[in-house]
């Protein structure tokens, strides 16, 4: 985060005239990791925009109740984690599907998706998260692939470290399982 | 707890071109066009709820005491009538009708 300066930041926001220009910082710093944390849990990129759209909106919704109690990132993952569950339940609802019916539909359009282009073991890969409980896989995909520290994960999610270590733990010997049963 | 290493951390995943600079523009566009009604809003939110509770009790006192205004009503009526009735009479039956009127007061008492 090189010349991101977030208590700076936060005088800016509380600033009416110079709230909207430091909120564009925080989009420019944060909209990767945030994407990237929603892509991975929903696949589709036209989804993922939607989810990544409705959590900057929802943030600057809320830029008054935000008191810098915790760090910018931590909050935006908040949102972005809930409006990410909210979207996937949405699915489930709308498409009366069941969870195993969602993960299968998910993993096939991950096959046709011009936005994906993994190989075979890479699609394997992915296939075997999508079997993990939806609770498991987004402690994965933060620990894995968003490279967050348990302890950031905790201030997130407000599960214990102990509690997500126990979940990461899991998730990975349930992927090797399923990859080794593909084999 | 190293065996995740092995598992492959390439990114499969793409966007289409431009899409993080599109994004930034998208949402500086929305935020710049919503940002007074908010702070407006935020602000005087209290205000308003206090306003609007105000509305309540006051609604809520004349619907749980609706006795009030037609009593009034009644009692004026009653003055009327009683005022017809009284011009009507003659000294010695108003006399009588006062003492009446005592004696069935103190009675109630």
């Amino acid at each position: 985060m090189n010349g991101f300066n977030e208590a700076k930041l936060l005088a800016q926001l509380n600033n009416p005239l110079r709230r909207s220009v430091a909120f564009g910082k925080i989009v420019q710093e944060y909209q990767q990791p945030i994407y990237w944390h929603i892509r991975k849990m929903v696949l589709n990129h036209d989804d993922a925009n939607d989810v990544m759209q409705t959590t900057f909106m929802k943030a600057w919704t809320a830029l008054d109740s935000f008191r810098g109690e915790s760090k910018i990132s931590t909050w935006l993952f908040r949102i972005a984690v809930n409006e990410t569950i909210t979207f996937i339940n949405s699915l489930k609802t709308r498409n009366s599907y069941s969870i195993d019916n969602l993960e299968d539909s998910m993993a096939q359009n991950l096959e046709a998706d011009q936005y994906f282009s993994g190989d075979e073991a890479q699609l394997k890969f992915q296939k075997a998260i999508l079997t993990l409980p939806e609770k498991q896989r987004l402690v994965f995909n933060m620990k894995y692939f968003d490279d967050l520290k348990y302890e950031e994960i905790e201030a997130i999610l407000g599960t214990s470290v102990g509690a997500l270590k126990a979940s990461y733990h899991h998730a990975v010997k349930k992927i090797e399982a399923s990859l080794l049963s593909d084999i | 707890m190293d065996k995740h290493t092995n598992f492959d951390k390439t990114n499969p995943f793409t966007v289409p071109e431009g899409y993080f600079e599109d994004f930034a523009a998208k949402m500086d566009s929305m935020t710049q066009t919503s940002l007074p009604s908010l702070a407006w809003y935020r602000k005087s939110k209290s205000w308003i709820a206090i306003a609007a509770a105000s509305i309540g009790v006051v609604i809520g006192v004349r619907v749980m005491m609706p006795g009030d205004k037609p009593l009034q009503i009644t009692s004026q009526q009653s003055t009327v009538e009683e005022s017809y009735i009284l011009s009507q009479m003659d000294e010695s039956t108003l006399v009588d009708y006062y003492c009446t009127m005592d004696e069935s007061t103190q009675n109630e008492k």
